[in-house]
Parts: C-alpha cells; structure tokens; sequence
C-alpha cells in the first residue's frame, strides 16, 4: 500500500498544476479593465480561444520526455493525454470560429485569407496547421507516411499552429491591453518554447556527452536481435527492470530519427545495456546488418511499467506475448541478479515454441528464481504436453491462480495491444483490481 | 482501460475550460 500512496502524491501535483496552467488566462482576463458592452457570445469565445491556446502551448511540455512527469504515470498515458487533449484544443478552436460567427456573421468573411487583415491570417493559418496536424495523425498509416516523416511533419505544424495563434492574440490585443498582461503571455509562450528547447536541443546534447556503440548483436528466436552496447566514456544510465529507451544509430542525435525500444538486460548492469528487437520494419530489419562499433546515442530510461514502481509487492506474474517478453526478461534477469527470491509466474505465448525468445533462458532461470513458467504455444506439435492457443480467461485461472485474486499480487502484461486488452478485460472481470495490473503500450504515434 | 485517469483528465479539463468561459462571460457582462 505504501508505494501506492506514492504513486498518488506524485502524480496528482501535476494533475492540479496542469489544470491550473490551463485554467489561468480566464482569471488573468478578469483582472484589470475589460472592454465594455461586448456580447456575452463574443467573450465566451474569446475566453475558449485563450484556454485553448494554454492547452496547445502545453502539448509541448507533455512531449518534452521530462522524466519526472513521465515517472509517474508512464510514457503511454502522457502520450494518450496528449492525443486526446489535442482533440479538445482543436474543438475549441473551431468553437471559438462558431461561436463568433453566431454572435456575427461578417466573421465568416475574416476566413478568406487574402482579404482578410493580417490578425485574422494568422488566426486562419494557425487553424489550417492544426487541421493538418489532425489529418496527419489520424490518417497517417492511410496515407503511407513514414514514422519519421510523420514526426517532422508533426513537430512543424505543431509549432507553426502555437506560434501563429499567439501572434493572432496579439495583434488581436483584446484582453491583452495591459502591459504586464504582454509580458505574461510572453513569459507563457517562453516556457513553451523552453520545454521544446529542451526536447530538441538539451536532450541531444546530453545523449551526444554519453555515447555509445554496439559491442555485440545476437539473433534470438523469434526474428528478434539482441543489440548490446557499451557506453563510451561513462558507467551508462541507470534504468529500472522494464523501462525503456529512444534509441538512434549511427546518426546525430539532432536528427530525430528514433525509435523506442524496451530494456531487455538486468538493471544491475547499466555499464552493459541491451536492447532485444524483432525485425518487423524498416529501421528493426536493419539491425543484422549493423557493424560493431556503430555509434548509438540513447535516451532514457522512461516509462514505468517495472516491478521497481511495486517494492512491496508479495510476488508476481508476467504475462508476456511475442516479443512482449523484452521488458519481462529484463525484470527476471533483475530479480535473478538481486537474488529475489519472491514468488514469480510468466506465462508466455508465442506463435510456436520456436518462436520464443529467450525460450532456454527462461527455462535456466527457474533454477535462480522461484519461477512458474508457462509456454503457451499458439500452434505446437502434437506430443506437446501444456496448454496451447490464445491466453483466454479460463487459462489464466489455471496457469496463474494467484493472479485472478487480486491482492498482493502484482500483475505485467506486455504484447500485442489485442491481447493486453483482452488480458486486461479478464483480469478486472475476475475482480483483480486495475492497481495491481501493469502495462505500457508502444504504438505512441 | 488502463488510460481511464487521461481519459477524465481529457473530459474534466474540456467541462472546465467550458464552464470557466460561461463564467467569465456572464461575470463581464453583469460587471
């Protein structure tokens, strides 16, 4: 229970800082004088616009990778806020547009960009970048666009639709007369910028002052490629058992062409990362062909899906699919190095015993560790004596009892998203509560 | 499931941001 409470005090400061950042431009405008006689439609728009704007500003903190925001809730949650978030800013932006139409219809005539006055050009090219920052990423696999090119294209509509908004406020001024009021939108937007500054330039320069390079590269069943690396000139970041990095090889970290990738060495040995990667993709199908001593610069650890997040948890159980064993492994071999000896069970499925990474491992590890481990084969051949076939509900109450109780049991997933969900769906149908069930999913763009 | 905390967080801060902006314009209105 304790490092639940934890858990609690950590994030809700956060929670309340954010809904107050966003919140504050309504009760800047109340200060000072206030233009007499305006619609009561036309001040609801323009205080939507001005909440709207904060939410837009602080997308950039959200995306920022600061790790002390990331600890608390994992990376998968801050970036699934910041998706849904954007829909709510993009909302009341085009609220705003409404709104002010309703009140007056010679607003429609403010759209026409070449006739319309230089305040209202950049309000349109300010909506006009993030439609077409929504289109990109809700259409982005139809239209076969690149992961990396998607994250450019992203990033420039992104800062063209918070730089362009803010000059309409302030060419605007409504609301903004008071010179304090200018500069306190200024100090705003600085934050913005500084939180983008560190993303895209403190971050590269920390990775390229803590280098490394690929001292080995292993296949591993299951298409998968074990990448081990050896920091240059430093001890290597601590990480905890199950968090991961944002990995980019044999380029500038300035480059932003990265990818995330899950920790699969033990955390006690951060002088000796490794990283275990299917070849599914363009960059992952690369991987074998990679020399050793290709330089890597990598940035984490994030994410807090780590039995280190639960110290007081009574034991475990894994529940792993395909290559969803990386962060697992990394977490076994922690326990096996730490020699802790509580309770563990992991059941494994994987399309053929074959295809199991790590599969004689995991069965070396029962000797260290007080490991129940169960393969769960999609498809196997016939003398195979354990269970087969998707993990359903009726499976796991026979494999992993102690997991279907709830308690003290603390219970990581981690595969295909289908299957998290499907894991997910049952466990909480059987009463466990959702505290005890871990996750963290990686489809983040 | 497990982003149920974002979910309210995304739905709590677009009631405010709402209710807030019903607020100020009724507060600028009557003064």
């Amino acid at each position: 229970m304790r490092s639940r409470r934890l858990q609690w005090q950590e994030w809700l400061p956060w929670i309340l800082a954010y809904v107050l950042v966003v919140s504050a431009p309504v009760f800047i405008m109340l200060v000072g004088p206030r233009p007499e006689g305006r619609p009561f439609l036309r001040d609801f728009s323009v205080a939507m616009a001005f909440c709207a704007m904060s939410i837009i500003g602080l997308q950039f903190v959200l995306t920022a990778r600061i790790p002390s925001l990331k600890r608390p809730f994992g990376s998968d949650v801050v970036y699934y806020f910041h998706h849904r978030i954007s829909v709510v800013a993009v909302s009341l932006v085009l609220l705003h547009v409404v709104v002010l139409a309703i009140q007056n219809t010679e607003t429609w005539r403010l759209l026409a960009f070449w006739s319309a006055p230089t305040r209202a050009r950049f309000a349109v090219a300010s909506l006009v970048c993030l439609l077409a920052l929504v289109l990109v990423s809700v259409f982005r696999k139809h239209l076969r666009m690149e992961y990396i090119a998607w994250r450019i294209t992203h990033g420039l509509l992104a800062i063209g639709a918070a730089v362009f908004a803010m000059t309409h406020m302030q060419l605007v001024g409504i609301y903004l007369a008071l010179p304090w009021k200018r500069v306190l939108w200024a100090a705003y937007s600085a934050l913005w910028i500084g939180a983008l500054a560190y993303a895209r330039v403190v971050r590269p320069i920390l990775m390229k002052l803590h280098p490394y390079e690929i001292e080995t590269i292993s296949s591993e069943r299951g298409n998968a490629w074990t990448v081990r690396l050896s920091p240059i000139g430093h001890s290597g970041a601590r990480f905890a058992p199950g968090q991961f990095a944002w990995i980019t090889v044999a380029r500038s970290p300035f480059a932003d062409l990265e990818h995330p990738f899950s920790y699969s060495s033990s955390a006690t040995h951060p002088e000796a990362p490794s990283f275990t990667i299917k070849a599914s993709g363009n960059f992952t199908n690369g991987i074998p062909g990679l020399a050793v001593g290709t330089r890597v610069y990598v940035d984490g650890p994030f994410g807090a899906f780590s039995l280190d997040r639960r110290p007081g948890a009574a034991e475990f159980v894994f529940i792993a699919g395909g290559v969803g064993i990386t962060p697992i492994m990394s977490m076994l071999r922690t326990m096996r190095d730490r020699c802790d000896r509580r309770p563990c069970t992991l059941v494994y499925a994987a399309r053929s015993l074959e295809e199991m990474t790590f599969r004689e491992e995991l069965e070396g590890l029962q000797q260290d560790l007080d490991l129940q481990l169960h393969l769960v084969p999609a498809v196997a051949e016939a003398q195979w004596p354990g269970l087969r076939g998707r993990i359903d509900a009726g499976m796991l109450q026979t494999l992993a009892p102690e997991a279907c109780q709830g308690g003290e049991c603390e219970i990581y997933i981690c595969g295909p998203p289908p299957m998290m969900d499907a894991m997910e769906d049952a466990l909480v149908g059987m009463g466990v509560p959702r505290s005890c069930i871990h996750t963290e999913r990686f489809n983040l763009a | 499931m497990r982003h149920r905390l974002a979910t309210y967080l995304t739905w709590g801060t677009a009631t405010l941001v709402i209710l807030l902006s019903l607020l100020f314009a009724w507060i600028a209105r009557t003064g």
